[in-house]
């Protein structure tokens, strides 16, 4: 409290922030950054370890083998595919869980899909699963074991390893006397639609697009969840992949748990294909290059909202999960699926042992290896350090509103003349109240003499205009900028509906109905200062309060930046890096070259550029032949995620959109219209 | 005039604004919300109370309804009435609770103005900045429609149908009846916001001061009566309360409504997370310990009556207003009902916010906060992967934004109220500037 009720040490506070203001900002900006990024060296990070004991993994000999022969089993499974080229043989895993003697269900489901994607037509889906009842509760609590199940014309690899796995485990599984929680053994269709259909019915959710059927077999609360990827044996590595729905993660000591299995079975474990920096060069310049990569590449995944696997959508529902993706090497993969099988019934008896569900170790934390993490206490710091720079830059706008208000005051001629004469007023009154006292300021006066009725009321009935007038002006000059970009954002979060139903009828197609009058948005929000000031000033000059319009947007940007940070750090953080500089910088300016690279700067941090750019660096792994084609594969990837997030959004409850549209576009059309605004 | 139609303006916009609202879905949201409706507030409780009393079961028999046996007649009353059209109900009450303000605001400048002609005396010369005129005054009202009508807080409890707005109603016509200079109907809504919810009884102290003032009586001021005055209105206040409970016993047939109203507002049984202390405090509490420290935290909610009477005694307009935050701030149950409150008068003392130092930073904690409530809240309790710990973090912080909004408030009020009798320059006998520090 010291520093907020001592007025001179506050006073000098305030001085220092004003007068290096710029200084201050740029550091803070730097030392943030700077800071967040070597996060990955490993003395500033930590080391993984096992927060809740129960799960004591690793410690029971693992007995797992096939009972048949699992090659068959593929060969059986992959004649079952060729039979129908676009759907699933659901009905065959649904005979062979049978046979092994479990109770096993087929869940329907039905997906409407949004927009008008799929005109009219619902289209239909079905969910295997197969519950093996705990022999030592009474179906209080469940783990589940899912593999998706997929076509001959998916794009994505087989998951061929995986069901028979399942299947081996299962028959395993169940005659093994020591399971005290069910075990859900769940073969999902369409990805993760099908993922969200089964959960949906699980918990009794209905939505108005996936329409899950009634479920007949159930078990009590699911406490934890497996996804396998899993090919055909000859695996060199696997993948853990954690990152969920919206940027929510799976409690650090699922993770832990898995990456131990996989090394006390020699198996290696990394993170988006990316090797952890070997622990005896981790700390020279390679290490922490590879580290830094890590970091980088799971942060991207975070940070796009998006689930990485099917595991994604158990976080929502608050249970823990991950996805096990096997990457085939057909020559060097050692890893055979009895080792994998082994792997997966070593982290099923580590959870059966959990007494409580997952609530120790983290929720909130960045890796930049398997074994090393950065945990919330540590990256927030950096991340606030960023932050601040808006805050510091606030006191600026402060000093140059007051100045600016100067500036008026001098070249409003009519208002001069009125302050002088309200000056000349109070003097005379006050000669009349201090008649007898003539030296009116010196200082026995203070404690001498008072005021007199008369003299009062006087003062009272004075008018007094002047500071009145000055006061409003400030907010009504920026309402019209606020409340067209308000106005933007409405316009964006509900665009797509109104698109979608427009395109129908212009037998358009929806993909690049919505991607074109998105742009068409985007065209009119750029032009959006012109013709606010064409409606409010004669010249074409728009003038405004900008200074209190970017004490405004700053605030408003470091709440969303904090509030972001605790949902999603990636995300936050990367629109920090983006956004914290340029809105620093923006002010009108009377430089021509100033104007333009600030205007520049700005188009460079739109929500199109930093979507488009996004899209870009997903695709840059792929082949795409040449800038021009990456250029143009960026185009189209742009509009086709579009579009997914636009499904996402109505399928599973994603809000990247949402944030978007009502918080990084009015934000940045805030600064669009200050670039605009005429300096005085 | 022009300010009878900003007047008419914020009304009709505020109307708007709230019955558009109420034909979305976040009304739903908003009455989920523990900042909003807690066990006190929650208009499904006062459902569930109807829906028992109907049934012919005491709705005080359980754990479940905590509304006084007068209100639930009303709300019965009302709910029979208008059963599909609750939500006019609640705009209507905040349509009454705006004009109810505005009154506030005229008599308040009424009162500010004579306030200051029989202070005048006092006065150094050389403050004639200091000196309120008669347009200063005139905004007061409008400013406090305005905020009445626009600022969330009271958008959102409307919207969330918090049965608090009866509270505030009760508190606001308080503050009219006593600038008005009603003493009986000022007691008897201070009996009733008491009754409702118990700590409006520090009102009382303000309000006795106020009617035996000399601002208020004028010439007939005698100093020398004036404590055997303040006993006798307290007097009437207190058998007010009295009266109160008594009718509510005829009506029940037993005292069994005391244990589930007020005995629930002092106990604390029920310890739903909301953005006071109480509840985080007795949840990690040994339950041996519980009696102990429920009397130190009820204690303390209403000990800073006595002091802040003593200092403010001759600012009892100005004393009520500090009671009614310190209320926001200690009670059992807070809401952003009660934060509602004491926005809304906010503008009263719209003449001492130059001397405020710290608008900035408690404006952005009270921001901050709002926001990060229910994420953490998300976090907490449906994402399960942040804990108790974060969302009271924020509560707390919340507490610190309404102790620092107050203190800085009664800073800058007693400063004023110093600069105006000893003049907006202060020397010490050397003759350097002197700064005046409060410690």
């Amino acid at each position: 409290m010291g520093l907020l009720s001592n007025p001179q040490s506050r006073q000098k506070l305030v001085d220092a922030v004003t007068k290096y203001n710029n200084i201050l900002c740029a550091l803070c900006y730097v030392v943030g950054v700077v800071w967040f990024l070597a996060l990955a060296y490993p003395p500033l990070n930590a080391r993984t370890y096992f927060s809740e004991n129960a799960l004591l993994p690793g410690v029971v000999h693992s007995g797992f083998s096939f009972d048949d022969v699992p090659e068959e089993f593929i060969s059986e499974f992959k004649e079952e595919l060729k039979k129908e080229k676009r759907n699933v043989p659901r009905n065959w895993v649904y005979e062979r869980f049978r046979e092994i003697g479990l109770e096993t269900y087929i869940q329907n489901y039905t997906v409407k899909y949004p927009l008008h994607l799929v005109r009219g037509q619902i289209v239909p889906g079905q969910n295997v699963y197969s519950i093996l009842r705990a022999r030592r509760s009474a179906s209080t609590e469940a783990v589940v074991l899912s593999v998706p199940i997929r076509s001959k014309s998916s794009d994505l690899p087989p998951t061929y390893g995986g069901i028979v796995l399942m299947l081996g485990l299962a028959k395993y599984f169940s005659r093994q006397p020591y399971w005290s929680k069910d075990i859900i053994f769940l073969v999902t269709d369409h990805e993760q639609i099908g993922m969200q259909a089964w959960l949906d019915g699980y918990h009794h959710v209905y939505s108005e697009y996936i329409r899950p059927g009634d479920m007949p077999g159930k078990s009590g609360p699911i406490q934890a969840a497996i996804n396998l990827e899993i090919p055909s044996g000859n695996i060199k590595y696997f993948n853990v992949k954690i990152e969920g729905l919206n940027g929510q993660l799976p409690n650090l000591d699922l993770v832990n748990l898995v990456v131990r299995l996989c090394q006390k079975h020699d198996a290696e474990i990394m993170l988006h294909n990316n090797k952890d920096a070997p622990h005896w060069s981790a700390e020279t310049v390679a290490g922490y290059q590879q580290s830094l990569k890590t970091m980088i590449k799971m942060m991207w995944a975070q940070a796009s909202g998006l689930p990485s696997g099917n595991h994604g959508l158990f976080h929502r529902y608050h249970i823990e999960a991950i996805t096990l993706e096997g990457i085939r090497k057909k020559k060097s993969g050692q890893i055979s699926l009895v080792t994998t099988g082994r792997i997966i019934e070593g982290i099923y008896r580590s959870l059966n042992n959990l007494l409580e569900r997952f609530h120790q170790s983290f929720f909130f934390y960045i890796l930049p290896g398997t074994q090393r993490y950065v945990s919330i206490g540590l990256y927030m710091i950096p991340f606030a350090i960023i932050s601040i720079a808006l805050w510091v830059s606030l006191g600026q706008e402060e000093k140059s509103s007051k100045k600016s208000d100067d500036v008026k005051n001098k070249s409003d001629d009519t208002s001069v003349v009125k302050d002088k004469a309200d000056d000349k007023d109070k003097t005379t009154d006050k000669d009349k109240a201090t008649t007898k006292d003539t030296e009116g300021d010196s200082s026995e006066a203070v404690s001498g003499d008072k005021l007199n009725v008369d003299s009062l009321n006087k003062l009272m009935d004075e008018e007094d205009d002047f500071d009145m007038e000055d006061k409003p002006q400030g907010v009504l000059t920026i309402l019209p900028l606020l409340l067209s970009s308000c106005i933007m954002a409405i316009l964006c979060y509900t665009g797509p509906d109104i698109l979608a139903g427009m395109a129908v009828p212009f037998k358009m197609n929806i993909e690049d109905g919505l991607f074109y009058g998105f742009l068409a948005l985007f065209t009119a929000s750029l032009l959006f200062p012109r013709m606010v000031a064409r409606r409010t000033a004669e010249d074409n000059r728009l003038l405004f309060d900008w200074a209190l319009l970017k004490t405004i947007t700053l605030i408003f940007q470091s709440l969303v930046l904090f509030s972001l940070a605790l949902l999603n750090i990636s995300l936050a953080f990367f629109l920090a890096v983006l956004f914290v500089p340029v809105s620093v910088i923006v002010h009108p300016s009377k430089n021509k070259l100033s104007r333009w690279s600030q205007k520049f700067l700005l188009l460079l941090i739109s929500p199109l550029s930093i979507l488009f750019t996004a899209a870009i660096i997903s695709i840059m792994d792929k082949d795409n032949g040449g800038i021009l084609g990456l250029l143009y594969n960026g185009w189209s990837t742009l509009s086709h995620g579009l579009l997914l997030s636009m499904v996402d959004k109505y399928f599973f409850g994603s809000w990247l959109f949402a944030l978007f549209s009502f918080a990084v576009l009015p934000n940045w059309l805030t600064l669009w219209g200050i670039s605009f605004c005429e300096a005085v | 005039m022009a300010f009878n139609i900003g007047i008419g303006v914020c009304l009709a916009v505020g109307v708007m604004i709230r019955l558009s609202l109420f034909r979305t879905d976040i009304t739903l949201w908003f009455s989920d919300r523990g900042e909003i409706s807690n066990a006190l507030t929650s208009w499904r409780k006062v459902v569930e109370g109807i829906a028992l009393s109907d049934n012919d079961i005491s709705p005080y028999s359980g754990d479940l309804f905590h509304e006084t046996p007068i209100m639930l007649r009303v709300f019965k009353m009302v709910t029979k009435m208008m059963p599909n059209k609750l939500h006019y109900f609640f705009v209507l009450l905040d349509i009454i609770n705006g004009l109810i303000i505005a009154s506030i605001g005229k008599h308040f400048s009424h009162y500010l103005l004579r306030k200051q002609l029989s202070d005048v005396k006092k006065y150094a010369v050389g403050v004639e900045k200091l000196i309120l005129r008669k347009d200063d005054v005139d905004m007061i009202q409008l400013s406090m429609v305005a905020t009445h009508f626009l600022n969330p807080y009271s958008i959102a409890i409307c919207l969330g149908k918090s049965t608090a707005v009866i509270n505030n109603l009760f508190i606001y016509l308080t503050f009219m009846f006593m600038l008005k200079g009603n003493v009986l109907m000022c007691m008897a809504t201070i009996a009733l916001a008491t009754y409702q919810s118990l700590y409006p009884i520090m009102l009382l102290a303000p309000a006795v001061i106020y009617f035996n003032s000399k601002v208020h009586l004028g010439k007939s001021y005698k100093e020398s009566e004036f404590l055997s005055q303040c006993s006798f209105t307290t007097t009437i206040g207190m058998a007010m309360i009295g009266c109160l409970y008594g009718l509510s016993y005829f009506m029940e047939g037993s005292f069994k409504f005391l244990h589930a109203t007020t005995g629930f507002i002092l106990g604390v049984p029920d310890l739903t997370p909301n953005l006071g202390v109480f509840w985080y405090f007795f949840t990690e509490m040994f339950e041996h310990f519980r009696p102990f420290f429920i009397c130190v935290f009820q204690i303390n909610a209403f000990l800073y009556t006595v002091p802040l009477a003593i200092k403010l005694r001759d600012h009892p307009v100005f004393l009520a207003y500090v009671l009614v935050t310190l209320m926001s701030i200690f009670k059992s149950y807070p809401s952003y009902a009660d934060v509602a409150v004491f926005i809304t008068l906010l503008p009263m003392w719209k003449h001492v916010f130059s001397y405020m130092r710290n608008t900035f930073i408690v404006a952005n904690m009270f921001l901050v906060c709002t926001v990060l409530s229910p994420i953490l809240w998300h976090l907490w309790i449906y994402a399960g992967s942040a804990n108790a710990n974060f969302y009271f973090a924020i509560a707390l912080t919340f507490s610190t934004a309404q102790i620092f909004l107050v203190t800085d408030l009664l800073f800058a009020y007693l400063r004023r109220e110093f600069d105006l009798t000893n003049g907006l320059v202060h020397k010490l006998d050397n003759g350097k500037d002197a700064q005046v520090m409060l410690d």
